[in-house]
């Protein structure tokens, strides 16, 4: 899901997103890990490569990405909103 | 600590190898890298049909799009794509080693070869696995799970006989 919010306002490649996701969320992914989720992400039609720029690759969120992303996004908000309701309630 | 692309699968290399040996360049050097890339090619080796092609030509939508429908798919070897002949290849095989752990435990005739045999039957069941479970995985993958757990249980087994010979 990191990777999918950072490619959410444009196109990324791997050490961009590296970089954004730190920002966003504090984790530093490493290489080996964010081109396992890239692969997965791609072959799941949920990204897509774009013409490469020199050795890089970047990368964009599809339709079906940016569906995923909302729903997934409409889920986390529902918990965390439950979640604060009930510590408010406590 | 480009070195290490080299234990990811072929194609995987062919599709990414170029974009992550430049991050991996601009990437400093720690055990933390090193151990990042090596569980990458565990994770490219084990799953070799989630890179750059998408499951039976189906969007992510219309297959509900969810992690967990995907894993459940896998568990069942339907990602895998196995036919009846598969099914029928992987039943013979167990069956057939079963058979031979039997027959090596009757002619060994001895407490040591009749543990080692019944802890070799749980390995008799990867055997079969390759038709099934991992169809599609690269065949480095295949024979570590399946030889790395027939050597584990031979272990077991030849401790555990010793242990009952004494």
């Amino acid at each position: 899901m990191l990777i999918l919010i950072s490619l959410a306002d444009g196109p990324k490649h791997g050490y961009a997103m590296i970089e954004d996701i730190r920002k966003v969320a504090g984790v530093r992914l490493g290489p080996g890990t964010l081109y396992g989720a890239i692969s997965r992400l791609e072959s799941r039609g949920l990204i897509e490569a774009l013409a490469p720029e020199n050795r890089r690759n970047p990368y964009r969120l599809t339709g079906a990405g940016e569906r995923s992303l909302r729903e997934r996004l409409r889920v986390l908000a529902a918990v965390a909103r439950t979640g604060q309701e009930r510590l408010a309630n406590a | 600590m480009t070195w290490l692309l080299r234990l990811y699968p072929r194609d995987w290399r062919r599709r990414y190898g170029a974009e992550i040996e430049e991050v991996v360049a601009s990437h400093p050097k720690s055990l933390q890298l090193f151990i990042d890339l090596l569980g990458g090619a565990v994770d490219a080796h084990l799953k070799p049909q989630a890179f750059a092609r998408r499951l039976d030509g189906q969007t992510a939508d219309r297959r509900g799009g969810t992690d967990m429908v995907n894993r459940l798919r896998g568990c069942g070897g339907v990602a895998a794509k196995t036919t009846t002949r598969d099914g029928l290849v992987a039943g013979s095989v167990t069956i057939g080693s079963a058979l031979v752990v039997a027959a090596i435990m009757m002619i060994g005739d001895s407490e040591l070869t009749e543990t080692i045999g019944l802890t070799m039957f749980p390995g008799v069941l990867a055997v079969g696995t390759q038709w099934m479970y991992l169809r599609g995985h690269s065949k480095l993958a295949k024979i570590a799970l399946i030889v790395g757990m027939f050597v584990v249980l031979f272990v077991i087994g030849l401790l555990a006989g010793l242990a009952v010979s004494d």
